[in-house]
Order: structure tokens, then sequence, then C-alpha cells
């Protein structure tokens, strides 16, 4: 009888340390999943998308004709505007603007985004109207986020612009997808 | 002798419970000061992730570097001129930068059209670990014709801890 009291209270004592063990493999468990904080990683992404298209489309082109990338001293703004209406300007090597803002656009986000393997899109295209240019690197497309509205409920960090037109208006969009 | 035998097993008893007790308190201490110290790491990254922002935006927004037209500031813009002078204005007071910048080096890279390269402050205090933020920027010379030329570029800013 005694014994039996015995192996009871042994089988307390277990219950109680598999208790225990299981709480603390719970915590640890917890704290080695736990993410690290990704504020800096927000911050950057968000300051990236914004800043990273006002300043392309505030980019001077070169005006010197013995310069290789020379387009007139006209903006990126300017030269999206001709892509969506005439195509009236002609940059180096004849090429026309919507050839040389994309290739110039390209460039620039490949020595910066595509350097620090961030996926990006660029997006411009006419409202009611064809697109116009897009650029994307590392699957950052439809797949991976929300089209059009649906962008702005998604965690992408996300830029859109409006350019008016005679007549119509562009819509410039830049993404980067975490 | 039945009576002796029998409180040498309670003792028994007694010193085995406590020494359990003992031991559960121990470990229940070492992993909370495990616990606690990978929360003190965590809150550690964080606040020195945050004292990197805070010198980037500081880096961003300063007054000396910012362009302006017609006295109206232009956002997320830095004056080529300016950047080429500020290194003066640091040498000479430097404690006031490092009072803003503390351990840090901020540089401006040129990426359209050029490729140039400004350094504007670097005070390394030989620490050995970086937390470096990129924020692509505008960049107006205004030396190149009658209205200037804005270029393309990224504010690098590292931050040292």
């Amino acid at each position: 009888m005694k014994n039996r009291r015995a192996q009871m209270e042994i089988m307390g004592l277990l219950v109680v340390i598999i208790l225990l063990a299981v709480g603390m493999l719970f915590t640890v468990n917890y704290m080695i999943n736990k993410k690290p904080s990704e504020i800096k990683k927000t911050y950057t992404e968000s300051q990236m998308a914004s800043n990273i298209l006002s300043s392309i489309l505030r980019t001077t082109t070169p005006e010197d004709t013995k310069d290789q990338l020379y387009c007139h001293k006209v903006d990126f703004t300017e030269l999206l505007q001709d892509c969506a209406l005439f195509e009236t300007i002609q940059c180096s090597n004849g090429q026309p603007s919507c050839k040389y803002a994309e290739e110039q656009i390209t460039e620039m986000l490949n020595n910066t985004l595509a350097k620090y393997n961030k996926p990006y899109r660029f997006k411009a295209w006419r409202v009611n109207g064809d697109q116009l240019i897009e650029i994307k690197n590392l699957n950052c497309d439809e797949e991976h986020i929300g089209e059009g509205i649906l962008a702005m409920y998604t965690q992408r960090q996300t830029k859109l612009l409006p350019i008016p037109l005679n007549p119509g208006t562009l819509m410039v969009q830049f993404d980067i997808c975490s | 002798m039945k009576k002796h035998k029998k409180a040498q097993l309670k003792m028994g008893e007694n010193i085995s419970i406590m020494f359990i007790f003992i031991l559960l308190i121990v470990v229940g201490m070492l992993f909370f000061f495990k616990v606690q110290t990978a929360s003190m790491k965590i809150k550690q990254h964080e606040n020195t992730e945050l004292s990197a922002i805070q010198v980037a935006q500081k880096a961003s927004f300063l007054p000396e570097l910012r362009c302006s037209s017609e006295n109206v500031p232009v956002q997320n813009c830095y004056d080529t001129l300016k950047m080429e002078n500020i290194k003066y204005a640091i040498t000479k007071e430097d404690s006031y930068y490092y009072d803003i910048f503390k351990y840090s080096t901020i540089y401006v890279e040129e990426v359209f059209p050029g490729n140039r390269t400004w350094l504007i402050y670097n005070s390394t205090g030989n620490k050995p670990s970086k937390l470096s933020t990129q924020i692509p920027i505008s960049m107006y010379d205004p030396m190149t014709s009658s209205l200037g030329s804005y270029y393309f570029g990224i504010l690098h800013v590292g931050v040292y801890s």
C-alpha cells in the first residue's frame, strides 16, 4: 500500500517536470522562431519606392550631342509624355523617346535596386490605353503583387503617379516586392 | 530501532524533495536569464536599426545640402555645389556634425548620367559593424545652364555600432 503511494508521488513529480519541460520548449521555440525586427527594411523600402520614382522623373538628360546619352536636356517626365503621345523626340543614335527612356531607366535601376537584390517593377501606361513601358526584376510581377488599386492593399511598397497628357493621363507606377 | 529508521527515511525524503525543488528553481532561473539575454539582443538590434534610420533621415533632410527653387526647398534633392563645399563646414564644426551623425559614413553616388561620388561625412570610430541604408535622391547642378540640371543618385548612409 505504502509502495503504491510512493509510486503515485513520483508520478506526480514526473507530471510537474514534464509540464515544465513542455512550457520551456514552447518558450524556446517562440524565441528562436521570433523574426527579427524589420523596421529598417520597411523604412528603406518605403523610402526607395517613393524617392526613386520622383528622382527618376525629375532627372534631366544630357544636352551635349557628343555625350553618348544625350537627349536634348529634356527630363524623364517629358520623355514619357512624348512616348505616350507622338514620339517626336529623337535621342542619341536616333532612338525614339520610348526606347531611350526604357533603356536609361533600366540602367538606373540595374545600378541601384538590382545591385541590392531588391525585386522591383516599373510600369508606365496610358489611362484607357496601351502599356508603354514595363521593367521588372526578380519575379516582381502580377503573381506576386496586386494589380492597380489592389496593389495598395498588399504589403508591397507601391508608388503611383499620374502625369497629365494633352489629351489624357499617363500613369507611372513603381513597386518594390519583399 | 524501527522508529529511528523511519525518521531517517523521512529525512531522506525531505532532502530529495528539497534537492529537486532547488534544481527546478536553478533550471528555471537559468532559463529565464537565457530568454532575457535573447530579448535584450533583439531590443539592442532594434535600437541600432532605429538610430540608423534616424541618421539617414537627418542626412536626407540636411538643410546645408538641400536644393531650393526660388527659396522653396525641393524635396529629396541635394545641390552639387553645396555638396562640394560641405567638407569645409564639417571640418570647422566637427563636434556639431558629430552630434547629428555620430559614427557614420555618408556619401552620395551619381548613377545617371555620370558616376561621380561626393563624401559628405566620415567618422568610423574604429567600430566594426555597420548598418547601411540607401536612399535614392536627385542632385541639382546649377552650373550646367540657366535652368540647371537634375541628376539621379543614391545617398549611402552607413551607421557604425
